[in-house]
């Protein structure tokens, strides 16, 4: 029932004429800036089983961006590297268990989180609707070339095969997921879980909770930017990143989430136009989209395409 | 950590006398973009022990009070919203919220700026060095802001985050009328800290014995008998069910389904239900 209701809805996402073109463009922009690496042992996170190291690299407006990079202690060979994309509030924790699995796993830690907050801080509450005004603005513009600077790093490594990454993450983690997948073709399997930053004015609309309020309190305040609102957040949208996916994809959500609606989620899977795609929605499920029950079907999706 | 140390008493009751010679010192503000035409916020800053100053956003319902009240406090996490994360906006409307941030968070990180991995470890080597001793302070202090408000029924005044802060909170503050909290690392139940214990203990194996000294001034089972306050449990029946037992109001017991749904649909319609209301308000795709 709940299925039915939600698949329903029509979604008020359209995608601008100019989506590629402005996304090339700043991704061309993001391509002139050199990454400047630094990879720091932390050897008080490492384990006898996996090495952890503090990476940090340059993004878009020359914001410094940490990550937390994790490798097995023994490995032959060239390893596939899972990416595991931050949430919205909380700071990423750093994702050893992969790595006992024969992955190179990294967590991204994107702009405004605290290890990458020195030069952009607009907090929490504050990041969903920084300079949301103008697409050229926008916080998400910077975040999205963030997460998708971790695959250079990745590509830059020796220890890693460049023809086995994945990506992964549960909401902002999950929208992170379909941009990083769908603006970087060497992304080779990806998994979203509940994903955030898909139909934002529907959404905020539908949700009646943080962290979409934010829009929802923005425009109570600033009711005449609506327009401009709309207008920026449609180059943001994953429903229009989608089209872009061209890897294999799991997505999973839950028919009852209270934070990303499936509303919003039913029309991000019809966008994505993929030979190999595998839809999980979770009736009974709120934002934890299923995820300890689906757990062992999404770890073999990865093992099938990245064979670790 | 199993065992209560000897001046448990006296170590807390010195936390309180230090709150109690500090001024609250409370200063509110409008923020209006957090407001709605169901309430009113305001940040607030206010002084916790040390002096340290700390950080709030205060949601008081429009209309005739007192209204029952919400004390949020600070979860493991750098940030705090004005309501947790998928709650219904509307909840602002019927309670008076305090969503409160403890030293080292957000709007709270001068000068000590938490990190994340790392403030569970931040100077466990002494109960009185651990940065916890503040962190529970600064629960009390926000408890203590909260109930001075005089929007407040405090026949109604809840302490809610799923960790154990809000059974030492209501231990120390018996105004709070309910808990919700879920036992962890305090209580050796395994969450997202215990990594970082892991850690530690790897790094200075020698430490073992100062940190399970440490810890066990903050066992919420040796706080149990100063809880007066209605509690609702989150975890396993069989490492809760003696803590249950122990807590001198009533303890309600419930484990996860794995599902922030039914567990969610469970917290709201006991919080309604026991601060007086039919009806939870819930958020739209949990309704009926």
């Amino acid at each position: 029932m709940a299925e039915h209701r939600a698949s329903d809805h029509q979604t008020s996402v359209r995608r601008p004429n100019d989506f590629d073109a402005f996304w090339d463009d700043v991704l061309e922009q993001a391509a002139r800036i050199p990454l400047n690496t630094t990879v720091e042992l932390a050897e008080l996170r490492s384990t006898p089983e996996v090495a952890v190291h503090l990476v940090h690299y340059d993004s878009l407006d020359g914001v410094r961006i940490a990550g937390w990079y994790c490798l097995p202690r023994e490995r032959s060979g060239k390893l596939p590297a899972i990416v595991h994309m931050p949430g919205y509030i909380g700071e990423p924790e750093i994702p050893r268990a992969g790595a006992t699995q024969g992955y190179a796993t990294f967590g991204a830690i994107t702009r405004g989180k605290l290890s990458s907050n020195s030069q952009f801080n607009p907090g929490f509450p504050g990041l969903l609707t920084h300079g949301i005004e103008d697409r050229d603005s926008y916080s998400y513009r910077g975040l999205y070339i963030d997460a998708t600077r971790v695959i250079d790093f990745l590509l830059s490594r020796d220890e890693i095969d460049p023809e086995r990454i994945g990506v992964t993450g549960g909401s902002q983690g999950g929208g992170l997921t379909i941009s990083t997948a769908a603006l970087r073709p060497e992304v080779r399997a990806a998994v979203a879980g509940a994903p955030f930053l898909c139909g934002f004015m529907d959404a905020a609309r539908l949700a009646h909770s943080y962290p979409y309020q934010e829009i929802a309190d923005y425009l109570r305040a600033y009711p005449e930017r609506r327009a401009a609102v709309e207008k920026t957040l449609a180059y943001f949208d994953g429903i229009n990143f989608a089209p872009r996916v061209s890897c294999p994809i799991s997505v999973y959500f839950g028919l009852q989430d209270n934070i990303c609606p499936a509303e919003t989620v039913f029309p991000l899977c019809e966008a994505l136009c993929l030979p190999e795609k595998h839809i999980y929605p979770a009736d009974g499920h709120g934002h934890d989209a299923g995820r300890v029950q689906l757990s062992p079907t999404l770890d073999e999706f990865f093992k099938t395409h990245l064979q670790p | 950590m199993d065992t209560r140390p000897g001046d448990f008493d006296e170590y807390w009751q010195r936390v309180c006398g230090e709150l109690n010679a500090i001024p609250i010192a409370a200063d509110e503000e409008e923020l209006p973009i957090r407001s709605t035409e169901f309430c009113d916020c305001y940040t607030v800053r206010f002084t916790s022990i040390g002096p340290y100053r700390l950080f709030g956003y205060l949601s008081v319902p429009r209309g005739e009070g007192p209204f029952p009240a919400l004390l949020s406090g600070p979860g493991y996490r750098s940030a705090v919203e004005p309501l947790f994360q998928g709650e219904a906006n509307e909840k602002r409307g019927r309670f008076v919220v305090f969503s409160s941030a403890a030293r080292g968070q957000r709007n709270a990180d001068q000068p000590f700026a938490a990190a994340f991995p790392g403030l569970m470890t931040e100077g466990i080597d002494s109960p009185d060095s651990y940065i916890y001793r503040g962190i529970v302070a600064d629960w009390v202090r926000a408890a203590d802001y909260l109930l001075s408000r005089p929007e407040v029924d405090r026949s109604r005044v809840a302490a809610v985050k799923h960790d154990s802060l809000p059974i030492l909170t209501a231990a120390l503050r018996p105004q709070i009328t309910h808990v919700v909290a879920q036992p962890g690392s305090f209580f050796q139940v395994a969450d997202k800290t215990s990594a970082e214990l892991d850690d530690h203990l790897r790094m200075f194996p020698s430490k073992r014995n100062l940190v399970e000294e440490t810890l066990a001034y903050f066992n919420p089972a040796f706080f149990a008998g100063a809880v007066h306050a209605r509690a609702l449990l989150w975890g396993a029946r069989e490492k809760i069910e003696p803590l249950a037992a122990a807590i001198a109001g009533e303890a309600d017991i419930r484990q996860s389904e794995q599902s922030l749904y039914r567990d969610g649909l469970v917290e709201e319609r006991w919080l309604a239900e026991q601060l007086g209301f039919s009806e939870p308000i819930l958020p739209p795709s949990w309704r009926p």
